[in-house]
């Protein structure tokens, strides 16, 4: 069997793209919901950063001079949105301005170049601003942010000692840089500020994931970190579903496997019975165990279609051992016969005697094939008979007629009780039936005896009798009588006797007629044959 | 040789009775089952020719009753072609089967053989003397010229030579020739006798007064 037809992996297949579409769906899933939460963690520190980096900024940039950041400061303000449901970008300036005079707090840090001299006001777009060899502090000078700004909170938000640090840098409302953490990449790009004072946002930038904030003055924060972890913990969240998806798709093809396989045993099972049948075994059978279940019900059926084939074909071959029986003793007479008669020169009167032997011989062939011909026909197709509408009691008398002489010679008294009995039926095959049964009722009563034939008509239908007062038939013979070949009487001699196929060919005539055709018989009083022809509609 | 012949089929029956008489047998019949084993055990035959399908006790029976009296050759005739047939008829003591149809050239030599076989002979050539006796082709020559028979006379000479070196009773003589039918003119045999006597010398069949006659091996 190619693998392509095997139903067994047909069901393996498609289990297997199932398998592979239901976890391939879900890993997927799982990594996108991951990165996601990734991303919105990261965001959240890096917000959490931002206002961190806000509070300090103003604490250090107002810093000197302005009251210190109180509770209501940009950092309170702010970190709702790191928490509770994201608002907005809109909500971000209500919020950032919802104290007015928390305005005057916001004060530019670098609004006054002259004042403070801070860094050139270069276009700081061109200029990146130095960081790593200027150290913040030191390219600050004098105009850097305020002593307080690098607190310790700060420098553990943006240790430059993590394995992949937070940094941070800062810009003027002029665009200038401002200030950078240690960790800060070069290149990091003041982001567009449309309308400074309510802008900020996230964006992810070559690798980076930066969030920014712009101060009501106008002043840029910008916390960033490195995308690298997110990727590598993606990464190795990617193997991690790829290593179980994989294992959880072998073990389910495993078990699918398993499964198919118990499922195909039965099939097997039935297959490899039904093999050594079709090779001529026609006497084994599948005999499952679990005949509850839908396959059991399979092989009990096959079962019972293969006892009813073997039983077929049994019949089927003593059929023909019987019929080749049968022809052979005719066939060894005129053999013998002519063997005989040209062994030497004979008399005329031998001649004349060997050839009535031989057409005794051949007239007996005659009978047997003439009926084994009828039975192939009435087998072949039992209902292609012409049906007309029959009366059984014209038919049984006019047989009765024709057995008169026969009845005559042995002294048996044929006597008749005709009521009318129409029914539907091939009136050549019923009347066959009639001779049958009439001449074995003469032939196998003794003298003096009585063949009585009566028809009637009840609510059943038209019913014909044929009763004799013979020596009966014993009961073991009963089921077998119309059985091919089968002979009750054996010591009967053949010569005179037919070959044993004349009630088969009645019984397979009434059944070809739906009638049925019934014998009722005790020995030592007499033989009934029923014949019940099936009502007219 | 006087063989039986068993067979319900009248036509049959008659064919092959006729063919076993025209051989040279004396010939019995019998019918049914019941008269072939009566028959069988009542007299001595030389064979039996047993028909496996007969009325009242099949062939197969018949033989298996016989069998627990006599050994006497029993070839079945049977028109079941299937080997277990075959078999069960070899086992339950026959010595031969042939199947119908039945080719009587076949079946002759195939009684012949198993007489000669039950006798201890190997060969259709018998040689006693001078005088040789072919049982296939019925044939006797003394001194290699053939000898004139009659049909009585030679079945006679083969009886006589089959059992040479013993002495065979006129009774055996006459119920081993005769079939049931003859009419017993026992002086008939001694006729015989004499006549192979003058055709083969005086000195071929000794008499042993009181109890019988004799061919010296």
């Amino acid at each position: 069997m190619s693998l392509r037809k095997s139903i067994r992996w047909r069901i393996q297949a498609w289990h297997g793209l199932l398998l592979l579409t239901v976890i391939g769906g879900f890993c997927v899933t799982a990594y996108r919901l991951e990165h996601a939460n990734l991303l919105r963690m990261t965001d959240h520190e890096l917000e959490l950063r931002l206002s961190a980096l806000g509070s300090a900024l103003t604490q250090g940039g107002g810093g000197g001079n302005g009251p210190p950041r109180g509770g209501a400061g940009p950092m309170d303000g702010r970190q709702p949105r790191g928490q509770g449901p994201r608002p907005d970008d809109g909500n971000l300036p209500a919020v950032a301005n919802k104290p007015g005079p928390d305005d005057e707090e916001w004060l530019p840090l670098d609004d006054e170049p002259g004042m403070e001299g801070g860094p050139p006001r270069d276009d700081p777009n061109r200029n990146p601003p130095p960081k790593r060899d200027g150290r913040p502090d030191e390219h600050r000078g004098p105009a850097g942010p305020p002593p307080g700004f690098r607190n310790a909170q700060m420098n553990a938000l943006f240790n430059p000692k993590d394995a992949l640090p937070y940094y941070y840098v800062t810009w003027t409302r002029h665009g200038s840089l401002l200030d950078t953490s240690a960790a800060a990449p070069t290149g990091v790009i003041r982001p567009p500020a449309d309308d400074p004072a309510f802008a900020k946002g996230i964006r992810t930038r070559e690798g980076f994931r930066e969030a920014f904030l712009f101060t009501p003055p106008g002043e840029c924060l910008l916390a960033g970190i490195s995308m690298a972890g997110i990727h590598r913990e993606m990464n190795d969240f990617a193997w991690k579903l790829a290593g179980t998806g994989g294992s959880v798709l072998v073990a389910g093809l495993a078990i699918g496997w398993w499964i198919a396989s118990r499922a195909m045993r039965p099939i097997a099972h039935i297959s490899a019975a039904a093999t050594r049948i079709a090779a001529g075994h026609f006497d084994e059978r599948i005999r499952t165990e679990e005949t509850e279940s839908e396959l059991g019900k399979l092989a009990t059926l096959l079962d019972t279609t293969f006892q009813r084939l073997d039983t077929a074909f049994d019949e089927q071959a003593r059929f023909t051992s019987d019929a080749a029986h049968e022809l052979r003793t005719p066939v060894s007479i005129i053999l013998g016969q002519a063997q005989l008669a040209l062994s030497k020169e004979r008399s005329p009167s031998d001649y004349k005697a060997a050839f009535e032997i031989c057409q005794r011989a051949a007239k007996r062939m005659h009978g047997l094939i003439e009926s084994l011909l009828q039975l192939s026909v009435l087998d072949a197709a039992p209902h292609e008979t012409e049906v007309r509408s029959c009366d059984l009691a014209d038919l049984a008398r006019d047989h009765i007629h024709l057995m008169e002489v026969m009845a005559a010679e042995k002294n048996i008294r044929l006597s008749e009780d005709l009521c009318s009995s129409p029914c539907r039926g091939n009136s050549d095959q019923l009347a066959q039936i009639i001779m049958n049964l009439l001449t074995n009722a003469v032939k196998y009563s003794p003298e003096g005896a009585e063949v009585r034939v009566r028809t009637r008509l009840d609510a059943g239908g038209a019913i014909l009798t044929i009763s004799d007062t013979g020596p009966g038939i014993a009961a073991e013979h009963l089921p077998h009588l119309f059985e091919r070949f089968y002979r009750a009487d054996a010591s009967r001699n053949r010569s005179t006797g037919g070959a044993g196929l004349g009630l088969a060919i009645c019984k397979r005539i009434a059944d070809a007629h739906g009638a049925s055709l019934t014998v009722d018989s005790t020995l030592g009083r007499g033989t009934t044959f029923t014949l019940r022809m099936p009502p007219v509609r | 040789m006087r063989v039986l012949v068993v067979e319900d089929e009248p036509d049959l029956l008659g064919t092959l009775v006729q063919a076993m008489r025209e051989e040279g047998h004396a010939v019995d019949e019998a019918a049914d089952g019941e008269e072939a084993l009566y028959k069988a055990v009542e007299w001595d035959y030389d064979a039996i020719i047993l028909d496996v399908m007969l009325p009242r006790m099949d062939g197969f029976e018949v033989l298996k009753r016989l069998r627990q009296k006599k050994k006497t050759p029993v070839l079945m005739l049977t028109a079941r072609t299937k080997v277990n047939d075959r078999i069960q008829g070899l086992d339950s003591g026959a010595d031969d089967y042939i199947l119908k149809p039945v080719d009587l050239d076949e079946l002759a030599a195939r009684v012949r053989a198993l007489i000669r076989r039950s006798q201890g002979d190997a060969s259709h050539l018998i040689r006693v003397g001078e005088v040789e006796v072919d049982t296939s082709a019925r044939k006797a020559t003394l001194g290699g010229q053939p000898v004139a028979l009659t049909g009585r006379e030679y079945a006679l000479l083969e009886f006589m030579v089959s059992r040479r070196g013993k002495i065979v009773s006129r009774t055996d003589l006459y119920e081993h020739l005769h079939d049931e039918n003859d009419t017993p003119m026992s002086n008939l045999v001694d006729v015989h006798v004499f006549n192979l006597r003058k055709k083969f010398g005086a000195a071929f069949i000794t008499t042993l007064r009181g109890q019988g006659y004799s061919i010296e091996a």
